[in-house]
């Protein structure tokens, strides 16, 4: 499982969302926490996946996609900060994530 | 002379349209009513009233192939006439006749009729049955392979698009129940394709025969740009091959993505993607290797930061 140090979430915050403004073609400023990916800013699941594997390169981590499927399937995720919390979670648990809910 | 390193790709059908299609690409608009046009008199005088917002036509199963054809081959012409020369060209399931029509091996108006042939032809064999199509995103082929084999009866794998994506067909029932058993062994993204027929799929290989001798009077030319067949990626040449193509593409399993891979093997490292909207540009980032993947706005943004001149005629 990868280190979660204090700069990780900022990181984290930091890389998704500069990659919604630029994906999406929007202010950086109009984003927050609570933006909705899909209705606000016309975001799609690719951009999902994508990110996943920018994480995943980033971090080494060791995931496989399935497990995040089954994931988000009982939590999903419909705004920025839902999807950095899950981001979070896949970087600190990798295929151990589904673990969270027993 | 043909760029070698330049890929024209035409997609299948619209599953939505940007607000202005023509933004950034000045002209445009008039090579499509010219199309559009030719279009209604030719196969259906109804496409005179399409309008991207307003009469799209995309709960119309057989207008919004027309549709896409017409936005394609348009975009194509004005390429064309930009002096943009792709060395190859690939369709994208229906995406196939506008490669045609691109290539020079069929006339506007005959690619026309391929498509209206093709759909009430596989109307004809699959009457009274309901089928569908689905895409499923973030499992892997052996994953999806292992429900298939478990579950189903006539769903098949019908085109991959990437590591992570397919396309399925199968009855319509079977696919239903197909995304919901995706969607719990952790698939990412499942979407139902607005289509009520198994395209690319066994299910209709019976049209075979009948759909070659409905085009048995329609003259295709040797193409003049490289096609790649999305069934096998062989180099499509010659004229026979391609009608050999034209038909086995209704009925074959496709695979996308070893077709781009087959396409930077070749040299290409830049494909343009001339249709409407861009599903295999963001598909693109899924595939590994070094090119650039644009819709034809993008690509003409490209060129002018580039400061590349348009030759003037």
């Amino acid at each position: 499982m990868a280190r979660i140090t204090e700069n990780t979430r900022k990181e984290v915050k930091e890389i998704v969302y500069i990659f919604f403004a630029e994906e999406c073609e929007v202010d950086l400023a109009s984003l927050n926490d609570t933006t909705n990916i899909i209705k606000d800013i016309d975001g799609d699941s690719l951009m999902f996946l994508e990110l996943i594997e920018v994480f995943k390169k980033k971090y080494n981590l060791e995931i496989e996609l399935k497990t995040i499927g089954k994931y988000a399937v009982k939590h999903p995720v419909e705004t920025i900060g839902q999807l950095i919390d899950m981001q979070m979670l896949i970087i600190e648990h990798e295929n151990k994530l589904l673990d969270m809910d027993k | 002379m043909p760029d070698q390193k330049l890929a024209f790709i035409f997609p299948a059908f619209a599953s939505e349209y940007p607000e202005d299609p023509c933004e950034g690409l000045p002209g445009f608009e008039k090579y499509f009513r010219t199309f559009l046009q030719k279009a209604s008199g030719s196969v259906d005088n109804r496409l005179s009233r399409f309008h991207y917002s307003l009469q799209n036509f995309l709960d119309d199963e057989l207008r919004n192939q027309y549709i896409s054809y017409i936005l394609s081959c348009s975009l194509a012409d004005y390429f064309r006439d930009q002096y943009f020369m792709p060395g190859y060209s690939a369709g994208y399931s229906m995406g196939i006749y506008a490669s045609l029509y691109q290539a020079g091996a069929i006339s506007f108006e005959d690619g026309l009729q391929m498509i209206r042939l093709a759909y009430h032809e596989i109307r004809q064999i699959t009457e009274g049955k309901q089928y569908g199509m689905g895409t499923v995103i973030g499992l892997s082929l052996e994953d999806i392979e292992r429900i298939i084999a478990r579950n189903f009866k006539t769903i098949e794998i019908t085109n991959q698009n990437s590591i992570y994506s397919f396309v399925l067909s199968g009855s319509f029932d079977e696919i239903i129940t197909m995304v919901e058993i995706v969607r719990n062994e952790g698939a990412l993204h499942t979407r139902l394709i607005q289509v009520t027929v198994p395209y690319h799929s066994t299910i209709i290989q019976g049209i075979d025969e009948k759909f070659t001798r409905s085009l048995a009077g329609i003259p295709v030319l040797k193409p003049q740009t490289k096609i790649i067949s999305l069934a096998d990626q062989s180099v499509l040449q010659d004229a026979d091959a391609l009608k050999k193509e034209v038909i086995r593409n209704l009925f074959s399993h496709l695979n996308w993505f070893k077709t781009q891979l087959r396409l930077q093997e070749l040299g290409v490292t830049r494909f343009l993607e001339c249709g409407p909207g861009s599903g295999l540009v963001k598909n693109s980032k899924f595939i590994s290797g070094d090119f650039t993947f644009s819709d034809s706005k993008s690509y003409m943004n490209l060129k002018e930061s580039r400061g590349e001149q348009m030759p003037t005629r």
